[in-house]
This record gives C-alpha cells, sequence and structure tokens, in this order.
C-alpha cells in the first residue's frame, strides 16, 4: 500500500475547516461569490503543492496553515484583478470602439501578469527604465532626462531589470 | 542553470540596447556567444523573454505595468504618476476630431485617428487613408478614396441610410459595426455586428447581403467570399495586427502599410507560415518578433531599406 494520500487529509481538512475558510476569506474580500471561488483556489493550491502535502501530515494548526495558503490566493487574485481593470482603463483611453478579440485580450492580459510578476520585487527606477526602453522604445538619453538619472545608471538598471526577469522566469513553473 | 551566464547575458543586453551599441559591440557580443554553449543557452533565455514584450502592445502595456508598479510600491507613486502624464501625449494618435457636414480626412503612414460623426456614430481611419464625409438630407454617405476604415454606426432621427462608398460600389450599414478596405482592384469588406448590404457599381441589380463575422471582397461587377481571413480584420484598430498561419510575404505586406520606406522578405523565406499578435505602432519591435518567432533574421541597410531574409543567408 502507498503512503496515505495527501488528498485524503485535504478532503478532512475541507470537511472541516472550508465552511470557516469561506467565512474568513468573506469578511476579508466583502463577497459571498468571490469568497467561495477563493476557497476552492485555496484547497486546490494545497493539493498541488508538494510541499504543502508533506505540511498535512503533521498540522498542528490546521486554520493557521489553511489562512496562510488564503492569503497568498487572495494576494495573486487582488494582484490579477488590479491588473486586469489597469489594462481596461487603459484600453478606454483609446479611441473607441475598441473590439480585441476575447482570444487576443487573454493573451495579452496573460502576458502582461507574467511581466507584471517578474517585475515585482524590482525597485521603481529599474523597473521604470526596463518598461520605457523595452515597451517604449525610448533611447537611454531620453529615460536618463525622464527619471532624473544618468545615462550609465540607466544601463546598470537594465542590465539588473533583466537578469532579475531573466531569473524569476527560469524559475517560475512551466 | 548558469548564473554567470544569466548576468552577462543581461550585461549584454543592457549594452546592446544602449544609444552607442555599434557594430563593434555586436562583434563582441558574437564571439562571447561563440565562446560557450551556457553563453548560447542564457541568450536564448533573454530572446524567449524578448518574445513575450515583443507580444504586448507597447505603450499601452507599459503604462498599465508602470500603473500596476505605482499600486505596489508607493514610494514611487508621485513620478510614477508624473510619467503617466507624460506618456499620455506620445502614445497614441487618437486625435479628435468633429467635422463639419461635409469633411475630408486624411492620415499618414502609421498615423489612426478616430473621428465622431456628426450623428454620434465613430469612424476610425488606419494608417494612410482617405476619406470625405459627406451628409445631407437623403444620407449619410462616408467615401472611402484609398486605405482602410472601421465604421460604428449610430441611429439617425432623420432616419437617412449610411453608405460607404469604395471605387468598386456601396456598402450599406444595417445598424452595425464594420471594416471598408480599399485593395488595388477590389473592395474588401468585413462585418463585427449585425449586417451590411453590399452594391457592385457596374451590376445596379446585384445585392449581397454580409452578416457578423463575414468577410468577401467585391469588384465592380462580382461579389466573392473571402474566406476565412488570416488576420483579424478590426485588430490594427487596438494597434495590433493579428495573424493565424500568414505567409511571411502577405504578412511583409501588411506591416509595409504602417511603415516607411521598403519593406520586403527574400523569396527562400516567403511561404514561412507566422502566427501571433504584432504592434504596428512600433514596427521594429514587431519585426524583431518575427525574427524571433521563425528562422530569419532582419537586414537593414539604411531605416528606410529592410529586408527579410533566412537567417543564414550571407
Amino acid at each position: 500500500m502507498p503512503p496515505t494520500l495527501p488528498t485524503d487529509t485535504v478532503s478532512g481538512l475541507y470537511r472541516e475547516h472550508g465552511t470557516w475558510l469561506q467565512g474568513w476569506l468573506r469578511r476579508k474580500l466583502g463577497c459571498i461569490w468571490e469568497a467561495a471561488d477563493l476557497t476552492q483556489d485555496t484547497f486546490v493550491r494545497v493539493l498541488s503543492s508538494p510541499a504543502a502535502g508533506r505540511q498535512l501530515e503533521d498540522l498542528r494548526e490546521p486554520r493557521h496553515f489553511l489562512v496562510t495558503v488564503a492569503r497568498r490566493v487572495m494576494v495573486d487574485h487582488l494582484r490579477r484583478r488590479a491588473l486586469e481593470k489597469a489594462w481596461l482603463e487603459e484600453l478606454a483611453l483609446r479611441p473607441e470602439p475598441l473590439a480585441q478579440s476575447p482570444e487576443t485580450r487573454a493573451l495579452i492580459l496573460e502576458t502582461l501578469l507574467e511581466i507584471d510578476a517578474m517585475l515585482d520585487g524590482l525597485g521603481a527606477k529599474p523597473r521604470q527604465a526596463f518598461l520605457l526602453s523595452q515597451l517604449e522604445g525610448l533611447s537611454y538619453a531620453e529615460i536618463a532626462r525622464q527619471l532624473e538619472i544618468s545615462v550609465s545608471s540607466v544601463k546598470k538598471y537594465m542590465a539588473r531589470a533583466t537578469e532579475h526577469c531573466l531569473l524569476l522566469m527560469l524559475d517560475a513553473p512551466r | 542553470m548558469n548564473r554567470e551566464a544569466i548576468k552577462a547575458a543581461a550585461e549584454w543586453h543592457a549594452q546592446l540596447c544602449a544609444d552607442d551599441a555599434g557594430p563593434e559591440h555586436h562583434a563582441a557580443h558574437e564571439h562571447w556567444l561563440r565562446a560557450h554553449a551556457d553563453h548560447r543557452w542564457a541568450w536564448q533565455q533573454l530572446e524567449t523573454l524578448r518574445g513575450k514584450l515583443g507580444a504586448l502592445p507597447g505603450p499601452a502595456a507599459a503604462s498599465t505595468l508602470r500603473r500596476s508598479g505605482v499600486r505596489q510600491g508607493r514610494r514611487s507613486a508621485i513620478k510614477g504618476l508624473a510619467l503617466l502624464v507624460s506618456a499620455g501625449g506620445a502614445g497614441w494618435l487618437g486625435v479628435r476630431e468633429y467635422p463639419a457636414l461635409t469633411a475630408g480626412h486624411r492620415t499618414a503612414l502609421g498615423e489612426r485617428r478616430s473621428i465622431t460623426l456628426a450623428d454620434g456614430g465613430t469612424l476610425i481611419l488606419n494608417s494612410d487613408s482617405s476619406v470625405d464625409i459627406r451628409y445631407d438630407a437623403q444620407q449619410r454617405l462616408i467615401q472611402l478614396h484609398s486605405g482602410e476604415i472601421l465604421l460604428q454606426s449610430a441611429p439617425d432621427a432623420a432616419k437617412r441610410p449610411l453608405r460607404v462608398q469604395t471605387r468598386d460600389g456601396l456598402i450599406q450599414a444595417l445598424g452595425t459595426r464594420f471594416i471598408v478596405r480599399q485593395l488595388p482592384d477590389a473592395t474588401r469588406v468585413a462585418v463585427e455586428q449585425h449586417a451590411v448590404l453590399l452594391q457592385p457599381a457596374g451590376e445596379p441589380g446585384l445585392r449581397q447581403r454580409l452578416e457578423a463575422g463575414q468577410q468577401a471582397e467585391f469588384s465592380r461587377s462580382t461579389v466573392r467570399p473571402a474566406g476565412t481571413p488570416a488576420s483579424e480584420p478590426g485588430s490594427w484598430v487596438t494597434g495590433m495586427l493579428v495573424v493565424a498561419d500568414m505567409p511571411l510575404a502577405q504578412f511583409t505586406a501588411e506591416l509595409g502599410r504602417y511603415r516607411r520606406g521598403h519593406l520586403a522578405c527574400a523569396p527562400e523565406v516567403a511561404q514561412l507560415r507566422l502566427s501571433g499578435a504584432f504592434p504596428i505602432d512600433d514596427t521594429e519591435r514587431a519585426l524583431h518578433a518575427v525574427a524571433q518567432a521563425l528562422p530569419v533574421r532582419i537586414r537593414s541597410f539604411t531605416r528606410y531599406w529592410t529586408r527579410i531574409e533566412a537567417e543564414d543567408a550571407d
């Protein structure tokens, strides 16, 4: 017989604490539907994370553990929503009417999320320098002027931002 | 993973993107690439990253990501806002105008313009296009002389028909949103919402109804369905050229509509197939993305002479 599958543990966890977690999320989010969705997402993440599975074996504070995972799920969810909102606002500034196909829109949003996650944790100036150079096509001299830094700093920031993105890209699953 | 190689690739990237990057830097970079397999691996990762960036509509995406950065890091909020304001003017070409009853409009190469019509409808001109807007008591007529437009109709209090006239005939709107493009030998129409009626100029009796999602080409005497389009007809409105399985030769011609100077592809790569979304407001970036997606390289002699060639050509 294989060792006890975490699935059993997770379903036990869900039966005992699912409703409680949903209540906790509802208080945080103020929306019962979102809370229900994120409760599911939290348990899916628990199931799909081998590290979490190992921790489940001897869990003394199951609610504490669930809240830790749920918090991460919630942060990702809010970031996604904020970025989606910023993107839609950005599109709304463009001349109407705007009909990207849903596929195009979804693809662009996925890439935006990916790049956003890569840029996370980078200082404000390296982040700006990287975006101005790579997405807006500005020259280093122009970036230096806008950010009020030297051209050699722009180059240094570009190298740092590129390395940061590459390391995160290589680190990401898939 | 070789972290040293990643760091070096990032430094090369910063050097090659710099304003002063010259042939000697490219030569040194080539030398570095040849020196070790890890270097080539690291550079491949960088190309993947560049590919992701290249697939985004540049200025709009940059603005979105900068704002999300502002939200995440309060420390940069003020400067971020200042940047947003300064970016607003440069990014998009959407100058709004309120035309008189008869008015001519023309866009330059690479320009795109949105016009609010007298009835509240919207007319968007693609790059290098020209129209006359003629509204009178009988009809609302838009004459397309060259290029491509997207028309979003609005209901008219006086119930006048809304028509687009091209060299080949008339397109009558039936409460709708559609795209009309004047080709050298025909007119191409793609309907996004509701329907339109096509009326070739040389065949007064011929009327063909075109429904949402359909696309057709008509000359003065015939109408033929255009089949599944290789590019998404209205994607230019959002600054993108969205193509699916399009031969490179056709893609080159499409991208050339947004770009000054000579752009061509070599015969040996003309039939390579391309899919993806490419920014038309930054054709350099689009070309770069092509070079990532296909075994080709972009060869430029001057700013205005560009050719897409096989990667290994000399």
